[in-house]
């Protein structure tokens, strides 16, 4: 058993996921379009920011999802089943079937104010060419 | 931006310098963000938080107390439980700095924790707040 007898801190971890429409990259032109972002924006270093770390976090999907530690050996569809909600997983099935390109990534709230945040927060991005879903997990 | 920050009630509670009647539309025009768009609709609720029950200290002296204290820095000190200094300082600030306001707040009113500390953090979205609202040369 340990004691800790200083501050006690919880950190949270949830996982989103990226479409992106046949043949389409992730870039930071793309991203900033669909988030509505230009770069005379006096934000935009805090959306280049979460560009960065959607960037960072995601990976191929089913890679991804075939070794998460959320997932126990499951087979894909079983395990995103148990982690999204049915409409995110129809998306996904019909991603696939379309040919799009599918990533997953994974947020935790122990890094800046804005991963923090993102992390905890519940949230869609729609555009034309991508798509990112972070509802599953949110406080 | 922050005048004073500290305890009252068992809650804490911020004391905000900032220029008066900026709207939520001329926030995110400052932004240049859209309102439809995911960045826009972000940084409205950021907007909305940081507002939540938020008490203009110069109009409820105004209207309800003007009678009971002999001045607005003494209101301060007896209703506000604010330090002498800190009192006469705000009021300072106000007449030093035409249309701006000074705002009270308790911590934790709008019920999303998650978006309260993203608004309220510097390295979250107070600077951003604070490059529309706050008051030039302030000191």
């Amino acid at each position: 058993m340990k004691i800790k007898f200083d501050f006690v801190t919880n950190s949270s971890s949830t996982c989103f996921v990226v479409v992106l429409k046949k043949g389409q990259k992730f870039t930071e032109d793309q991203f900033m379009k669909c988030v509505g972002i230009n770069k005379k924006s006096p934000v935009y270093p805090m959306f280049l920011e979460l560009f960065k770390m959607f960037a960072s976090n995601m990976e191929p999907f089913d890679a991804a999802v075939a070794s998460h530690h959320w997932n126990k050996g499951r087979q894909w569809d079983v395990f995103i089943a148990d982690v999204f909600s049915a409409d995110l997983v129809e998306k996904i099935k019909l991603s696939k079937e379309r040919g799009d390109s599918l990533y997953f990534g994974t947020l935790s709230s122990d890094v800046n104010a804005l991963e923090t945040f993102v992390c905890c927060d519940s949230f869609k991005i729609e555009g034309k060419n991508i798509y990112i879903d972070a509802t599953n997990s949110s406080w | 931006m922050i005048h004073y920050e500290y305890k009252k009630d068992h809650n804490k509670a911020y004391i905000f310098h900032v220029v008066k009647n900026i709207s939520k539309g001329r926030f995110l025009r400052a932004m240049r963000v859209g309102c439809n768009s995911f960045a826009g609709r972000l940084l409205s609720r950021v907007y909305d938080c940081f507002f939540s029950e938020t008490v203009d200290l110069l109009d409820e002296y105004r209207n309800y107390h003007s009678r009971e204290y002999g001045s607005f820095s003494e209101f301060l000190q007896k209703k506000y439980c604010l330090p002498d200094d800190v009192a006469v300082a705000g009021a300072e600030k106000l007449l030093k700095h035409k249309n701006t306001v000074l705002v009270w707040r308790k911590e934790h009113v709008t019920g999303d924790y998650n978006l309260e500390m993203f608004t309220m953090s510097s390295d979250g979205a107070l600077n951003i707040l604070n490059s529309v609202l706050g008051v030039r040369d302030e000191n």
